[in-house]
């Protein structure tokens, strides 16, 4: 059933420098996570690429979110229905 | 689906008069412990020895009512409307005075992060390589297919009948 | 002193975009306060609804899989998301296209207000 799910995120998490992958559907519950990615931001997460989706062109690619700290980035995008974050430490 | 021994029978019991397809037919021993609306635990009374087999009889159907799913109780469960309006007051009174008595103030304070200490070096550094923006968008389109391919296995019946010949 | 709760609560509610109320209420589903929008249906703010909850969560701990902590309803124009935080119950009321996740983070930012009205219901 999900075990395709499972296993790309597990390989997802094995891209260097990644250290948490989670997938959140369009109502902002989490379908899947990996490494040390924070749970109750799954909400967020999806709250955030359904606003930058409305600022970027509805016809074209949805566009990418990066959040940059200190200590790793977030990259957040979202297909039509489901929204992936991944955290990379830098 | 009804069920003989709903456990919010207890508070009905006197009406023997007019029974109904919900009135149990068995009734716990007077004096015994109550057990109401089937939200508080085990008994742990006392009990004699001569009524050890009864009250034992009683305590396992009593359980079994706890333990038993009935979803036709919700009807049974509403309290009167003026009651209702009873309670909502007073709540609402007391709320007034848990607030006072606490003394804080709630001014809503959006949950922001504390940021980061130094911005300019963040601001300064160097933009998303194309490989973060091609390793994302690889990735969430290949859990986005991995996503499609979920689909509900049907392993057994969501309703079991039982008891039922 | 209840009037600034609401006002909190209001401002919470608007953080949740599609959110139309927010009722805080005793496990029978007597209303201890509640913050609506313009928009909220009002069934699912009146008794009948509002007590239902705390009686099926009651049903559904029952199913061998521990207690029952929430519920969530998708309607055809709106969702329901309840919340059983003994001994109260939290009801969020919301549009059908609101984010499900972000109201259930909302419990958590409530925690601090929720522990104060414990102790309304604790008097009773």
């Amino acid at each position: 059933m999900e075990r395709t799910l499972e296993m790309q995120l597990e390989e997802s998490i094995h891209n260097p420098g990644i250290t948490g992958v989670l997938c959140v559907d369009n109502n902002g519950l989490c379908l899947g996570a990996k490494g040390s990615a924070p749970l109750k931001a799954c909400g967020s997460i999806s709250a955030l690429a359904g606003q930058a989706a409305k600022l970027a062109n509805p016809n074209g690619p949805t566009p990418v979110i990066c959040l940059e700290s200190e200590h790793g980035i977030v990259l957040i995008k979202k297909t039509d229905k489901l929204t992936t974050a991944l955290f990379k430490s830098s | 689906m009804g069920c003989c021994f709903s456990s919010d029978e207890d508070k009905v019991e006197t009406n023997i008069q007019n029974p109904n397809e919900r009135t149990p037919l068995l009734y716990p021993q007077p004096g015994e412990q109550q057990n109401q609306g089937g939200r508080s635990g085990p008994i742990y009374s006392q009990q004699n020895q001569t009524g050890d087999e009864q009250s034992e009889f009683t305590r396992i159907l009593r359980q079994t009512a706890i333990n038993v799913i009935d979803v036709t109780s919700t009807e049974s469960h509403n309290i009167e409307q003026g009651d209702m309006q009873d309670r909502a007051t007073q709540y609402s009174n007391r709320l007034n005075m848990v607030l006072q008595g606490s003394g804080k103030s709630r001014v809503y304070r959006p949950n922001l992060p504390t940021g980061i200490t130094s911005p300019q070096m963040t601001l300064a550094a160097a933009p998303i390589s194309i490989s973060d923006v091609q390793l994302i968008t690889s990735v969430s389109e290949k859990l986005a297919n991995a996503a499609r391919e979920i689909k509900i296995q049907h392993k057994e019946s969501l309703v079991v009948t039982f008891g039922v010949p | 002193m209840t009037e600034e709760l609401k006002t909190y609560l209001l401002k919470l509610m608007g953080t949740v975009e599609g959110l139309h109320a927010i009722a805080i209420t005793d496990r029978d589903g007597v209303v201890i306060v509640k913050v609506t929008g313009q928009m909220a249906p009002d069934p699912a703010l009146r008794p009948p609804f509002l007590s239902v909850f705390g009686v099926m969560a009651e049903q559904a701990s029952k199913m061998g899989i521990g207690s029952n902590k929430r519920i969530i309803n998708y309607y055809s124009t709106y969702q329901t998301v309840q919340v059983n935080h003994h001994p109260l119950l939290l009801h969020f009321i919301a549009d059908k296209n609101a984010n499900t996740g972000l109201i259930l983070e909302l419990e958590n930012e409530l925690a601090d207000v929720l522990k104060e009205i414990n102790k309304v219901v604790g008097m009773m």
